[in-house]
């Protein structure tokens, strides 16, 4: 039996590895770079403003929550509608279409607790306020607070179950009913219109619950995460030998481009999530229509669900990026966030708006750079058609 | 009188070991006279600056040789290159414990080339400013 043994591996070492000479050559310096991008580094989310993030029954009370649809004025519109499972959480469309079509492009859930900020343009500070943000925004569920308060009002087993997980008095049948059928600060006129007419108290026992929800679906959101992939296997492979295989000849001279200074993509891109978390103006901004990070720096630090406010369980010097947010919105004039590219070839389309379908588009938004009107973060990345290749099938291994 | 004694003897002790943590935790400064040459700067981190998150860095100020205590220093900072500032507004203040102006809110968001820019105003003496360079890994 040994004999056959011995010629069956030497037979498949001749037949595969003239095949295998595909890997590249790295220096200790790049092996480090791309050890920096594995998911192995991914932390643990924390979001010191959700006391609920670790809390299993809340987490699956989010889930359920996550899938209603009838948290929205229509009945058919849930989260999961737009963020689908089966699509890494997003929908695949150019914009997102909830009750009416937005004018942004859905993101993907998969890691999404790791952010500093949520939306492309980060106009919110953690991620139960985007959540709440998106409940009442006409355009994605348009269900007011109010018209939350009464959805579980409407339900003795909701209110037990409220009332358990979140220690917290659930409003009085008399509170409720004293309440209009639907009322919030973010809704259309007339509603909103009802809602500056409750008191003070009023308001605040809605927004409890209302805070309570959202927490309850970000601790979910929160639980989402990318499975390790072959990029990951690569790297493990790299930095215990040397050299790898597990991405072929294009891939690996796509990494290398990508995170060499020819391309600077690794400079943004960079962490386990691909992304390093912050904004950049890279010509995509349409000023008097979505311009970005500049649009919104006052509303967040006015927002009352940010992690300095009221509703927030964070102690305030928990709240590092709000407290020294940028303020310059001539320097954020047309920013938006850096996307994650983990996953990406399941998250087509792509920019915070949907406009490119493929990641050769992207690849020849990059090279026209210097011919974009305004000013931007990044110069023209002049790479060839080759290497525009590369990198792209590089990004389709992630 | 002796109990008295013993405590400020602890104080001095306890300020004076926040004095030696200070100077000795960090790993990481650079040291330049400023544009007028007013001052003498030294900006001292905990560790080598790097990206995605918060710095712990602090400033020292001399002037002919004595240390500033009382300076408004305001920072700025950005990536010519890539034609982008800070991504926060760290502020700078002056603190007693540490005998040294904190830096809070620091951020790098990519490697690569950086300028702060710190510029000085202190009681008579003209306003006076530099900005440091640095090559972050």
């Amino acid at each position: 039996m040994f004999p056959h043994k011995a010629i069956t591996s030497l037979l498949f070492a001749f037949i595969f590895f003239p095949l295998s000479s595909f890997a590249q050559n790295w220096t200790q310096s790049e092996i480090e770079k791309i050890s920096s991008l594995s998911l192995k580094n991914l932390e643990y989310p924390v979001d010191p403003s959700n006391k609920y993030l670790n809390d299993p029954a809340v987490i699956s009370f989010g889930k359920a929550l996550f899938n209603d649809t009838r948290l929205s004025s229509n009945k058919k519109i849930s989260c999961a509608i737009c963020h689908i499972e089966s699509s890494a959480f997003t929908d695949n469309r150019n914009l997102a279409v909830g009750l009416r079509q937005g004018f942004r492009n859905t993101p993907s859930l998969l890691n999404a607790a790791q952010h500093n900020w949520f939306f492309a343009d980060g106009a919110k500070d953690n991620l139960w306020a985007q959540v709440l943000s998106s409940i009442e925004n006409p355009a994605e569920q348009n269900f007011s607070r109010v018209e939350l308060l009464h959805f579980i009002a409407s339900d003795q087993k909701l209110i037990n179950q409220y009332e358990l997980l979140f220690n917290n008095r659930f409003p009085s049948y008399t509170e409720v009913d004293q309440l209009p059928i639907k009322a919030g600060p973010n809704a259309r006129l007339a509603q909103l219109i009802s809602w500056k007419k409750l008191t003070k108290e009023q308001k605040d026992i809605t927004n409890r619950v209302f805070v309570d929800i959202g927490k309850a679906i970000a601790a979910y959101v929160s639980t989402l995460k990318s499975e390790p992939i072959r990029f990951d296997l690569f790297a493990e492979d790299l930095a215990l030998n040397g050299k790898s295989e597990i991405l072929n000849d294009s891939e690996q001279r796509g990494l290398k481009l990508f995170i060499g200074a020819e391309s600077g993509c690794a400079n943004c891109h960079s962490g386990p999530l691909f992304s390093n978390k912050e904004f950049h103006n890279i010509g995509t901004g349409i000023l008097a229509k979505d311009n970005g990070r500049s649009e919104i720096i006052e509303s967040v630090i006015r927002d009352e669900f940010n992690c300095l406010g009221k509703y927030s369980d964070a102690k305030p010097d928990q709240c590092m990026e709000l407290k020294y947010i940028n303020r310059n919105k001539h320097s954020l004039s047309g920013a938006f966030k850096t996307s994650s590219l983990r996953g990406i070839k399941d998250t087509a389309p792509y920019m915070h708006d949907g406009r490119y379908m493929t990641l050769n588009e992207v690849m020849e938004h990059y090279k026209r750079m210097s011919k974009l009107p305004r000013q931007t973060d990044l110069a023209t990345i002049d790479l060839s058609k080759e290497q525009q290749a590369d990198i792209v099938n590089f990004l389709m291994s992630l | 009188m002796i109990k008295s004694g013993l405590f400020f003897s602890m104080l001095a002790l306890l300020f004076s070991n926040t004095l030696f943590a200070t100077q000795t935790s960090a790993k990481w400064q650079l040291t330049q006279l400023t544009e007028k040459k007013q001052f003498e700067v030294k900006l001292e981190c905990e560790s080598a600056p790097s990206t995605g998150v918060f710095q712990n860095c602090w400033l020292t100020l001399k002037h002919l040789d004595e240390t500033i205590e009382s300076a408004s220093v305001f920072m700025n900072g950005g990536m010519p290159e890539h034609h982008h500032g800070l991504p926060t507004a760290p502020v700078v203040s002056w603190s007693k414990e540490s005998r040294a102006y904190i830096i809070e809110g620091l951020k790098f968001s990519m490697p690569g080339y950086w300028e702060l820019n710190f510029s000085i105003e202190a009681e008579e003496l003209p306003k006076d400013q530099t900005t440091f360079s640095l090559n972050i890994k």
